[in-house]
């Protein structure tokens, strides 16, 4: 009896939340939804179509989100075409149109984000490519601060009461981005808009060391230092963008192209650049197989290891902070 | 047939359309190293990127009977090819466009004869959860009828459908005018009106009106599971021929009807929805007519089991009551397992075995289906 009582009091809070909430978000993946809650705060209701264990690019369009999208104030898409395959499907049957693309309750967040991999030449022959770019671009925590501001800036305009309390917020989560990034001795003892730029231009070291405060450096930089030029193996494209801020490479990937599933003869391709290059590490999605990775382990000593690309995709991974915690740990601790 | 002439040309000069724009394009590539302006390429591609979405599918198809003149000739056949237009007609309005070249014989004679298959608005902004859709389209009676044939699991509609409506199951041209119901849960219910073009016996000879009501609903079961529950009803009063002679019409309009109930079960576990899923279907329809005498029932059930990324395996079971004194009763086992190279393109071979009254039929089907272009996804 205490047991239920329990739940229903819980449930009435749950709802009351709702209910005192001033806008209904439904953002399109569980990472978005953990950036616009840090921006929201109390003042939004956030759900999501795509959690964080599940592949994006092959969600289903179901009813159920439907209705979710028929209650939204605010859509908020990752755009560069992750969508596709389903958003269209979702709004028109939520029958919202405040929430259709060009009006002020659509959001795609990727605006202002730098484009990897946008393809030069259209085809399908190519696989599953995405022809506006990479959409994984949230992998760069940097990405994240243009998405916050287009947050933001979007909460602004449809709530301008809080107006004060969403820059409040996206300023709390930029400091909070900058120290989990360089540690919080760096981030006092240097301007961190310069400390990003330095490092996305693979100068940060230099520049740390000619100032001297390479001894103040800490956060996920400091933890993935020792991996810069590292070359590892990977499943699908996820990392491009991961890679690129981490400077850290993938030579192959195990599909031989985006969204195809390998194939023997590539396989053997990959083995012979594991073998040629000597690489020690392949991640992967915890949504695809392990019959590739094990292939590549019986063959050689590569360590391969599962890496969440979204928040929610495991229990310690609560929020965007969490998911490059638990991203930069995996990593350094194979590694080393 | 005014009408259909009418999208034929629409179409035609669509097509045409985008032809020339495409060859303009090529055209003023093809200068660009001569005029380094660019302001009529951009111009030309910014207008390019209002075009409607197009894409085509195709459906080859082999069937193998072991009785002769019977219902499905042997061999291979292109039977349909679908093309696609889909754009934003306004911030009001979409328009979906769905013409069919399909392969029909007559004698000795092939045509390949080219049709509307489904085109029709959608009113995306009315008010109270309400969604409006005019032109000619597939009858929500049931789930299966409202899908177009390249996005079902079996090569052919099921036995219900192709023996009360027609092979390509049930559509028509009117109205459908569907609103969301405010319940916690998913459910949808729509009224149609609409008037079939082909002779079946809910229309008769003349084409007349039939209604048709829908309730869907949507339930998630915790992550992986979900279920839809349907209810149809459809009713007409249509001048259909009196089976026993059917050379004569009925003197009196009669009452045709069909009752439907649907079910669809999807286990996909999000962490493995790539490798592993369950579909389980189930309908069925009982058809009422009062120029014949006894009501008519027919439904099918089938799983589709999928163990790899690229590999499924389906079972269906379809059966069907004698019908209007023409059609024995009859039962449909069919087993087929599907490989899918790729989102683009799928085989599914298989094996059905009939029985018709106690006459048996096996027979054979290999299918191969293809898209090219960004068709759009499927809904559930």
């Amino acid at each position: 009896m205490k047991k239920i009582t329990y739940i229903l009091v819980l449930s009435l809070l749950v709802l009351s939340t709702n209910i005192l909430a001033d806008i209904d978000v439904v953002a399109t993946t569980q990472n978005i939804a953990s950036i616009t809650e840090m921006i929201a705060g109390d003042k939004a209701d956030v759900k999501y179509v795509a959690r964080g264990f599940e592949d994006p690019h092959h969600i289903i369009a179901k009813p159920s989100f439907m209705l979710m999208a028929k209650r939204a104030d605010l859509w908020i898409r990752n755009g560069l075409e992750l969508e596709i395959g389903w958003e269209g499907l979702i709004l028109e049957g939520g029958r919202n149109s405040d929430i259709h693309l060009g009006n002020p309750g659509h959001l795609d967040v990727s605006a202002g984000v730098g484009r990897l991999e946008v393809p030069a030449v259209l085809d399908r022959s190519m696989g599953d490519i995405h022809p506006q770019g990479n959409p994984h671009y949230l992998l760069d925590p940097y990405n994240s601060k243009a998405a916050a501001r287009n947050i933001c800036d979007r909460l602004c305009e449809l709530d301008p009461d809080n107006m004060d309390y969403y820059l409040d917020n996206l300023d709390k989560f930029n400091a909070r981005l900058d120290r989990k990034m360089f540690g919080d001795a760096l981030v006092k003892a240097a301007e961190p808009q310069l400390l990003w730029e330095k490092m996305r231009a693979g100068t940060l070291e230099k520049y740390l060391k000619e100032k001297g405060l390479s001894a103040k450096a800490g956060g996920w930089y400091k933890k993935m230092l020792p991996l810069r030029g590292m070359q590892y193996i990977s499943f699908h494209q996820h990392w491009s963008y991961f890679n690129k801020s981490f400077g850290l490479d993938v030579p192959v990937y195990i599909e031989p192209k985006p969204g195809i599933p390998p194939t023997p003869s590539h396989l053997r391709r990959v083995l012979g650049i594991v073998k040629s290059r000597k690489i020690k590490l392949m991640v992967q999605a915890g949504w695809y197989s392990m019959k590739a990775a094990n292939y590549l382990k019986e063959k050689t000593n590569i360590k391969v290891i599962t890496l969440p690309p979204g928040v929610g995709a495991s229990e310690k991974i609560r929020n965007y902070f969490d998911l490059f915690d638990v991203i930069t740990d995996k990593f350094a601790k194979e590694v080393s | 047939m005014n009408i259909k002439n009418a999208f034929i040309t629409t179409s035609l000069i669509l097509t045409l359309l985008l032809v020339i724009g495409t060859a303009e394009i090529s055209a003023q590539r093809r200068h660009r190293g001569h005029h380094h302006g660019g302001s009529a390429q951009t111009q030309s591609q910014s207008q390019n990127a209002f075009n409607p979405m197009i894409s085509l599918i195709g459906d080859l198809v082999f069937e193998y009977s072991d009785i002769e003149d019977y219902d499905i000739e042997d061999g291979f056949n292109l039977s349909a090819i679908d093309l696609n237009f889909s754009s934003s007609i306004d911030v009001y309005a979409r328009a979906d466009f769905f013409f069919a070249i399909e392969r029909e014989e007559e004698g000795t004679e092939v045509e390949y004869v080219f049709e509307l298959e489904e085109g029709y608005i959608t009113f995306l902004t009315l008010p109270l959860n309400m969604q409006l859709r005019l032109g000619k389209m597939r009858t929500r009676i049931g789930k299966v009828n409202t899908m177009h044939s390249h996005a079902l699991h079996w090569h052919e509609y099921p036995l219900a459908l192709r023996r009360f409506f027609s092979d390509d199951g049930l559509s028509g041209l009117g109205g459908d005018l569907s609103v969301m119901l405010p319940l916690p849960f998913f459910a949808e219910f729509s009224y149609q009106l609409q008037k079939d073009e082909s002779e079946t016996f809910i229309s008769g000879v003349e084409n007349e009106w039939y209604h048709n009501f829908h309730l869907k609903s949507f339930f998630d079961v915790g992550y992986d599971h979900s279920l839809e529950l349907g209810a149809s009803y459809l009713f007409a009063k249509s001048d259909y021929l009196i089976p026993e002679s059917r050379t004569e019409e009925a003197t009196e309009p009669v009452d045709s009807s069909v009752l439907a109930f649907n079910l669809k079960y999807l286990w996909q576990p999000a962490d493995r929805a790539m490798y592993e899923s369950l579909l389980i279907w189930a309908e069925m329809f009982i058809c009422d007519n009062d120029s014949f005498s006894d009501t008519a029932m027919s439904y099918f059930a089938g799983v589709d089991y999928k163990f790899s990324r690229r590999l499924s395996i389906g079972l269906k079971y379809d059966h069907a009551d004698e019908f209007r004194s023409l059609m024995p009763a009859e039962d449909n086992y069919t087993a087929s397992l599907t490989y899918t190279q790729s989102e683009y393109a799928f085989f599914r071979g298989g094996y059905t075995y009939v029985d018709k009254s106690g006459e048996t039929e096996s027979r054979i089907f290999l299918q191969l289906n293809f898209g090219i272009g960004p068709h759009r996804a499927h809904k559930f």
